[in-house]
């Protein structure tokens, strides 16, 4: 039994260097996850001594970035959310119709109510959007919209990756990230009006 | 295929996930219909900015030190 565990250990060594190198992008999760430094900083170092407590099961070869979001995810859903105050609360009337996502959402207000097809919308505007304010929209999404966004737009994450790091099938994966969107866009849209950038009238000539 | 179907579609043509067959049809929609082509490149942005600015954010100094002891101590 001792010697197998011996020929099993995992390398230290190995997991430092190999971990280490995603200490950035998980840390800009944690942030979009907790919201604040200190706690981003808290669960880190727990996914860390989870990562490497349970390092013997990770099974060489696989994705060890999947891994370790998979343990980020779980550990803050089951210990730091409960911690927390609650998620911020989107003042959002409900989508119109959330599984046509027809409606209300950014796109949309830009084209305005005509939808011709020689409406040509601002492209440029998501490049002018602050990264501020995207910050501030993807955190105030709802929990369960948010992990799927941020996974699959922030971390690139494939469909069944999202669903392995969450538990969940992948048709909720695609419907998380389908309601979160179209969510995301209604409140970038109330930031910029309430910003003052656009009115909310507007049709079509958003100067964003 | 209409605008609708294509809607349907669009992030699954976003996040390619997609088989060969569908990405046919919706790729053959959108070079047909400017207005979906256009949603499609809005979406296509407000993706690429927020990977960018989610993404784009350096961990603390305190934390490294702070994760370095802690693989000290493992």
């Amino acid at each position: 039994m001792t010697a197998i565990m011996e020929r099993q250990a995992p390398d230290k060594k190995l997991f430092e260097e190999e971990a280490l190198q995603y200490l950035d992008e998980l840390f800009a999760s944690a942030m979009r996850m907790t919201r604040q430094k200190e706690a981003a900083e808290d669960l880190l170092s727990e996914v860390y001594t989870k990562a490497w407590k349970s390092f013997h099961q990770f099974e060489p070869g696989t994705n060890l970035r999947a891994w370790l979001y998979k343990i980020l995810t779980n550990t803050y859903i089951n210990h730091y959310r409960q911690k927390q105050r609650q998620p911020l609360m989107v003042e959002l009337d409900r989508p119109e119709d959330p599984d046509t996502g027809t409606g209300g959402d950014l796109y949309d207000r830009i084209l305005g109510a005509s939808h011709s097809p020689f409406d040509n919308p601002d492209h440029a505007l998501a490049n002018r959007i602050l990264d501020q304010d995207l910050k501030k929209a993807i955190e105030s999404l709802p929990e369960e919209f948010r992990m799927a966004v941020l996974l699959s737009d922030a971390q690139n994450f494939s469909y069944q990756e999202i669903a392995d790091i969450l538990s969940v099938p992948i048709g909720t994966v695609r419907s998380r990230l389908w309601r979160g969107r179209r969510l995301l866009q209604k409140i970038l849209w109330k930031q910029a009006v309430e910003a003052g950038i656009v009115s909310d009238n507007q049709k079509g000539k958003a100067t964003v | 295929m209409n605008c609708q179907e294509w809607f349907d579609r669009l992030y699954q043509l976003l996040d390619r996930d997609l088989d060969a067959k569908a990405w046919k049809d919706v790729e053959k929609h959108m070079k047909e219909c400017r207005s979906c082509w256009d949603r499609f490149e809005f979406e296509k942005q407000l993706k690429t900015r927020l990977k960018d600015s989610c993404c784009k954010e350096s961990c603390t100094e305190s934390i490294r030190i702070r994760i370095k002891a802690i693989f000290k101590k493992l």
